[in-house]
């Protein structure tokens, strides 16, 4: 967008222009934008796929979508949401914050960083494409369970080779991350004095490192069982399709985590500033995030409870699972003890980080209801597991991000947003928010199942109210786009170096905007 | 330049260990396999019967006449096999210890000899590792010509091990297609292949 249009003032740079520069970009901030411009687009990408199943769920019968179609929407919304909104949402921040928050030059691998971004657009135009095949697309759930995703069309072969493609984006950014963080930090900054959001990026990483391969070995499996004659999944050629559920959510526990431990680190960065005091517990909250990394190796069979494990296994997985309460309880408690006493002003990040507090707990506790073996049998695969996920998904990455966006982007544009339009946006999307998403616990606890076109009418009222909902908040985001760009076509008040009078930390003592090359000579941290 | 030099190499040595670390757990996804298979095996989760290869001398193994328990037995064809599959009884009593022998139905009914492939399943599965199987059509594929019918047998025996709560236990047979002449082209999954 117009971040072009700001950085052409810098003149003493040489760089192709036009479509040429972001093509051919290895500047970490230019790539941190494609990211996050990427990010925002697929989610309204998924945003209006959410709408259309909202729109179909208005009501009970089928009127909007057609079933196929359906099944389709909740897969592509789901793997949109995850792989094409908020990783590299959360990669972009990387990408911007890193370097600026540890005095490096630049990300180490510069070229490799251009081409993990370069790769997404092409894996997300495979993952769409599939919706227009002979077949339709991926109707399986983003899980794609096995045998469901071994039959259907060539719209889920498209399906794999996409994942495939995130896949190797998000481990290439992971491993250029964890280079730049044990490589690049500038002298005096050690490990337990960086910043928490590289603290969380650094054990995100290898967690990235660590699962997402899993996630292309059980893909892979599911290919060649489509195609090759492998019988990975298939009982008659002595497969097992339970065995797939135990690869995927191998991978896909600690997936959770990579999709929310930067944004613990974002919370950490913005509740001390506007609370005016250090970081409560900071020693802490590096090691908790360490413990909720571990165990979230060790707990994957409490999303598959009722396909049939030893009494001994579901109890296992079942304290495992409780056990991560403890280390997101710590953070709970360190951001609370850091707000105690501060002199709070509630700017709209603060704002966000507050909400986030509130309501990824909220979804945190709905979490822990989950893992109690005997009551995940009724609550298994019904909307109460859908509103578990929106809360610490929703109200936890993504309205970090929201947050992470507010009180960096007078540092990436120079001018402040407007603050006005900024506290209007969070209480619409706060409001509706739980308006979409409270109602469907209910529905949940009453047993309407997910990933289905129709229920019966006793439903009827909750999901009025949640698309309803959905609506306000699907369109309370415009005012976010609006809000950035006004802030990127510069119009606003001019920001200060600090912009937040509380805000601590290297990316605070570089200009705003930040000349086009920050700490090419590394600052001195004491 | 020293220093640089250090961080060159140090990025190189971290550039190699995640990359290793990568091709690792790639691999281990695929280790999850195997590894799956002898935890079923082990714990029975499976559902997959015990396979004894010698018969019991009867003086080792007496038959515990205190307590009797029910096996089912059902069957059905998956994939569309033109086959129908029938237990010759549909349940019986059988005391823990004791060797007990009965035969499937098995009719083809298309128009072309075909290979078919058994797989077994017990539940609950709790009791499927007491489930001692002494010969079965399942531990091979079996051919039947067009329009032939077969008996097909099963020897087993529950072994005394069985927990004092199951009282029955239900042992079910699917045949899967072997052959590609019964593939259709839009289904891929009929294409059998051993995974191991």
């Amino acid at each position: 967008m117009s971040a072009a249009h700001t950085e052409a003032h810098d003149h003493h740079d040489h760089r192709p222009s036009g479509i040429m520069r972001w093509l051919t970009t290895t500047n970490h901030k230019d790539i941190g934008t494609m990211y996050l411009i990427f990010s925002l687009t697929m989610f309204f990408v998924g945003g209006i796929m959410a709408l259309a199943i909202r729109a179909e769920l208005f009501q009970p019968g089928l009127q909007v979508v057609n079933p196929e179609l359906f099944n389709s929407l909740t897969t592509l919304h789901a793997l949109i949401m995850i792989f094409g909104a908020i990783m590299p949402g959360f990669v972009g921040f990387a990408n911007w914050l890193i370097p600026m928050m540890i005095g490096a030059p630049d990300m180490a691998l510069p070229r490799m960083n251009n081409w993990s971004f370069w790769i997404l657009p092409f894996a997300f135009a495979l993952l769409l494409g599939s919706l227009f095949t002979v077949g339709g697309g991926p109707a399986s759930g983003w899980t794609l369970y096995a045998p469901l995703s071994v039959q259907g069309g060539a719209g889920v072969d498209m399906t794999i080779l996409s994942i495939h493609m995130m896949g190797i984006s998000s481990v290439l950014g992971a491993i250029n991350i964890i280079v730049t963080i044990m490589n690049m930090r500038a002298p005096g900054m050690n490990l337990m004095k960086m910043p928490l959001f590289v603290w969380t990026w650094l054990i995100t990483a290898f967690l990235l490192i660590a699962a997402m391969p899993v996630l292309a070995g059980a893909v892979t499996m599911l290919l060649t069982d489509r195609h090759f004659g492998t019988a990975f999944f298939d009982p008659a050629g002595g497969g097992d399709p339970v065995l797939f559920q135990h690869i995927f959510w191998f991978f896909g526990h600690p997936e959770v985590y990579i999709l929310i431990l930067p944004a613990f680190g974002i919370i950490s960065q913005i509740v001390p500033t506007f609370s005016r005091k250090p970081l409560f517990g900071y020693d802490s909250m590096v090691f908790a995030t360490a413990g909720i990394a571990f165990l979230s190796f060790i707990v994957w069979a409490h999303h598959m409870f009722t396909v049939g494990m030893p009494l001994a296994g579901e109890l296992f997985f079942m304290y495992a699972t409780m056990l991560i309460a403890v280390p997101t309880g710590v953070k709970v408690f360190n951001w609370v003890a850091t707000m105690w006493r501060g002199s709070i002003t509630l700017e709209t990040p603060m704002l966000f980080a507050l909400a986030v507090v509130f309501l990824f707990t909220i979804g945190g506790l709905s979490g822990l209801m989950l893992a109690i073996v005997p009551a995940d049998f009724q609550y298994h695969d019904t909307y109460f597991v859908v509103a578990h996920f929106h809360y610490v998904l929703f109200s936890g990455s993504i309205m970090a991000m929201m947050g992470a966006t507010y009180y960096w982007l007078p540092k990436w544009t120079g001018r402040m947003y407007s603050e006005g339009l900024g506290k209007t946006h969070f209480w619409l999307t706060t409001i509706f928010f739980n308006v979409t998403f409270f109602p469907q616990h209910f529905l949940g606890l009453a047993g309407m199942p997910r990933r289905i076109p129709d229920y019966s009418v006793q439903f009827t009222e909750f999901n009025i109210i949640s698309s309803i909902g959905a609506f306000g908040l699907g369109l309370a985001q415009l005012l976010f786009v609006y809000i950035i760009i006004q802030a990127v076509r510069g119009k606003n008040e001019k920001a200060t170096a600090q912009v937040w009078e509380g805000a601590d930390g290297l990316e605070w003592t570089v200009d705003s905007p930040p000349p086009y090359h920050t700490f090419e000579t590394p600052p001195t941290v004491k | 330049m020293t220093s640089s030099q250090a961080m060159k190499r140090s990025k190189t040595r971290w550039i190699v260990i995640l990359s290793g670390t990568v091709v690792l757990m790639f691999g281990f996804g695929y280790a999850l396999v195997p590894l799956y298979d002898l935890f079923c095996e082990i714990t029975g989760v499976g559902g997959k019967p015990t396979v004894a290869v010698l018969q019991l001398d009867s003086d080792e193994n007496p038959i515990d006449y205190s307590k009797e328990v029910t096996v089912e037995f059902t069957a059905t064809g998956n994939n569309n096999i033109p086959w129908t599959i029938k237990p010759l009884v549909k349940k019986t009593k059988v005391h823990l210890g004791e060797v007990h022998m009965m035969n499937y139905l098995v009719t083809n009914t298309s128009s072309q000899q075909m290979v078919g492939q058994a797989i077994p399943s017990i539940s609950p599965m709790q009791g499927a590792r007491h489930m001692v199987k002494l010969e079965c059509f399942c531990f091979n594929a079996q051919t039947l010509e067009p329009g032939e019918a077969r008996e097909m047998p099963v020897r087993f025996y529950v072994n005394k091990d069985l927990p004092d709560e199951i009282n029955t236990l239900t042992l079910s047979y699917s045949f899967f297609p072997m052959n590609e002449s019964v593939s259709t082209s839009d289904n891929q999954s009929e294409e059998q292949q051993s995974s191991s």
